[in-house]
């Protein structure tokens, strides 16, 4: 009785989480796979795919995505766990007090900061202003409109993404874990990489499953930060929907991104802690 | 009632259509309602009243000018409300004429929206019953689906500060000659008038672009590729790349240099051998205010209004007896969009190959 009782709160509770979803993101997503095999004129065709299947640019771009988005990921985490240890141990007050800071990137938008970089980060910004005082000579250092530029734009974009979940697994943490250990003798880098760092996997398996697949579809960064090289899928997809109205193309390559993501998240989940992506303990 | 002009958020619905909809789908249901309810009672005439156009253009300085120039004086004129909404897109305009819904009445066009519009039948024949074509400087203006009704030209751009005199290139030829005029050079990341602008770079006189020879002018990007430090998708970068000093000679356009300057940038620009490109305007099919989306084009063509805009922007007009009304100060800033050295866009060639040649393009830049 109590059960039925239970069980009927939670399909009230979920009930209106799952119809929104079903209307804003699992219809419109099968219009887009429908979409992949359907003419313009409405008829069933497999020209969406065939063309992919032949395009030069097509597999350039598509690893040209995957590759910035590791990297994207991996830079992302190597600043943020850092940070986030550093947040855990500090007390609640000032750690609400430094979070803002964490959450300044979300304050701009990405095209208003993409030119401000220019200042800081360009050949006569301050960075090569201050080396050239410091070092002298006339060697720019190429910081913006290559790969190193992508870099620093999605990293700064990403970091708060990495921080939250991270810290949420490092606070989550007994502190007499580290105690015990201690006093059984264990120096602080065997405490952190037998009992911090495993138990905060979830974190950082649920930050860096996030940046991944927000990196996979970002495209204004990589298009105003980056060289000639950095091409992104989102970029494809844009031209084909928008540019030359073939939108069979325009819906492969965003069913064939989807289906990427898809088998990333099954890559991590068979790494260890990876399982937590799924919810489950670690 | 609707006498001024409404600015409408690009991210928010209008509120125009929806209501239109709203009326003409569930009008019988409201009459019912409203003979019950009060405040729900709707005079029909009310609606029939606030004739207007739902007009898609590029926001900004341009927006703002165009309603100095255009859409106040029609609207004082006519009475017609003219309601600017964002960006034209291509793909949402076309997913409005399949689901026959559509909302947008007339429209600005990029180059090349034209023909693969043309080809998926969003574009409505111009009706010259009520555009008046009479006047204008060329035929090259007039399309069957499409009115040109300003040019903009892309030219050369560079800052007057590092690069004083003729210490810049002053055409293409000289553009691409990096021993007589080293620096670091910006392009578009599009083949469309980067290949133009390549021919003539090559030598090809701009009258003589067209038809393009494609293998020519890739062989001519070839040769300048290792100095162009950078590739354009975003237009606002084609000056703030120079005024950044990340490049020295730029392609730009006119207008933008213009405003540049306007703020305070010191930027010079070359276009005696420009790329001209017509800005074309549409009415969408199935739009629902044809008429007065017509009568909003003809206006476009007024010598007077004309001559304003171009004030205004710098973009030359497309009629015959808008110089008139020029002062010879602004007829310095004008490019001549039949300047034969100039390169004059060609939609018709490109027609389809937009799709193939960017192909093309972006595995040629990515290599």
């Amino acid at each position: 009785m109590l059960e039925r009782r239970a069980q009927r709160l939670a399909i009230m509770f979920v009930a209106p989480a799952t119809i929104f979803m079903l209307a804003v993101f699992l219809i419109p997503l099968w219009k887009v796979v429908s979409q992949s095999f359907t003419t313009m004129d409405g008829h069933f065709t497999w020209a969406g795919y065939a063309e992919l299947k032949t395009s030069i640019l097509f597999a350039k771009v598509m690893w040209n995505t995957i590759e910035i988005s590791l990297m994207a990921t991996v830079v992302t985490l190597l600043f943020a766990y850092p940070l986030a240890y550093y947040l855990a141990k500090q007390p609640p007050r000032r750690r609400a007090y430094l979070m803002v800071f964490v959450l300044l990137p979300f304050w701009t938008s990405v095209l208003v900061k993409s030119f401000a970089f220019m200042v800081v980060l360009g050949e006569n910004g301050f960075i090569n202003q201050g080396l050239r005082a410091i070092i002298g000579g006339d060697l720019p250092i190429k910081l913006l409109f290559n790969r190193t530029g992508v870099m620093i734009g999605m990293t700064h974009y990403f970091i708060p993404f990495m921080v939250f979940p991270i810290l949420t697994s490092l606070l989550a943490q007994s502190p007499d874990l580290p105690k015990a250990a201690q006093l059984m003798g264990s120096g602080a880098m065997r405490i952190f990489f037998k009992i911090t760092l495993p138990l905060s996997m979830p974190g950082v398996m649920a930050g860096s499953l996030l940046t991944f697949i927000l990196s996979l579809g970002f495209f204004i960064t990589p298009s105003l930060m980056g060289g000639r090289k950095d091409m992104m899928m989102a970029n494809l997809v844009d031209f084909y929907m928008r540019e030359t109205l073939n939108w069979p193309v325009a819906a492969a390559i965003a069913c064939l991104l989807l289906l990427l993501s898809l088998a990333f998240i099954g890559l991590l989940t068979r790494i260890p802690g990876g399982k937590s992506v799924l919810g489950e303990a670690g | 009632m609707a006498k001024k002009t409404k600015f409408i958020d690009i991210t928010k619905k209008t509120a125009g259509p929806t209501r239109r909809t709203f009326l003409v789908t569930s009008g019988a249901t409201i009459a019912a309602a409203a003979a019950t309810s009060g405040p729900l009672i709707i005079v029909p005439g009310k609606a029939k009243a606030a004739e207007k156009v739902v007009f898609a253009t590029w926001g900004g300085q341009l927006q703002e000018s165009l309603t100095e120039a255009y859409i106040k004086p029609f609207t004082k004129d006519t009475g017609i409300e003219v309601i600017v909404t964002g960006a034209p897109d291509m793909a949402k305009i076309t997913a409005q004429v399949k689901a026959g819904d559509v909302e947008t009445d007339i429209a600005d066009l990029a180059g090349s929206y034209v023909v693969p519009g043309d080809k998926n039948g969003l574009w409505e024949p111009v009706n010259t019953k009520i555009v008046d074509r009479s006047n204008i400087l060329d035929p090259k203006f007039n399309r069957a689906n499409q009115q040109g009704y300003y040019t903009y030209a892309g030219g050369i751009g560079y800052s007057e500060e590092r690069n004083p005199g003729d210490k810049h290139p002053s055409n293409w030829v000289e553009f691409w000659d990096v021993k007589k005029f080293p620096g670091r050079r910006g392009l578009r990341t599009r083949p469309g008038e980067t290949l133009e602008v390549a021919l003539m770079g090559d030598g090809v006189p701009g009258n003589k672009v067209y038809p393009i020879d494609v293998e020519r002018a890739f062989k001519a990007l070839d040769r300048l590729k290792p100095n162009v430090t950078n590739w354009i998708a975003e237009t606002p970068k084609t000056v703030t790349l120079i005024q950044g000093n990340e490049t020295d000679f730029t392609y730009a356009y006119n207008g933008r240099v213009y405003f540049a300057n306007r703020e305070g940038a010191k930027l010079g620009w070359a276009g005696d051998q420009a790329y001209i490109a017509p800005n074309w305007i549409s009415v969408v099919q199935k739009a629902r205010n044809k008429e007065a989306a017509f009568k909003f084009m003809n206006s476009l063509l007024n010598p007077e209004r004309q001559a304003h805009f171009a004030k205004l922007m710098t973009y030359s007009p497309v009629v015959k007896g808008a110089d008139k009304f020029i002062s010879p100060e602004v007829k310095r800033l004008l490019p001549d969009p039949l300047n034969p050295n100039s390169c004059f866009e060609n939609v018709e060639w490109w027609g389809d190959k937009n799709e193939e040649l960017t192909k093309r393009f972006k595995e040629w830049l990515m290599v």
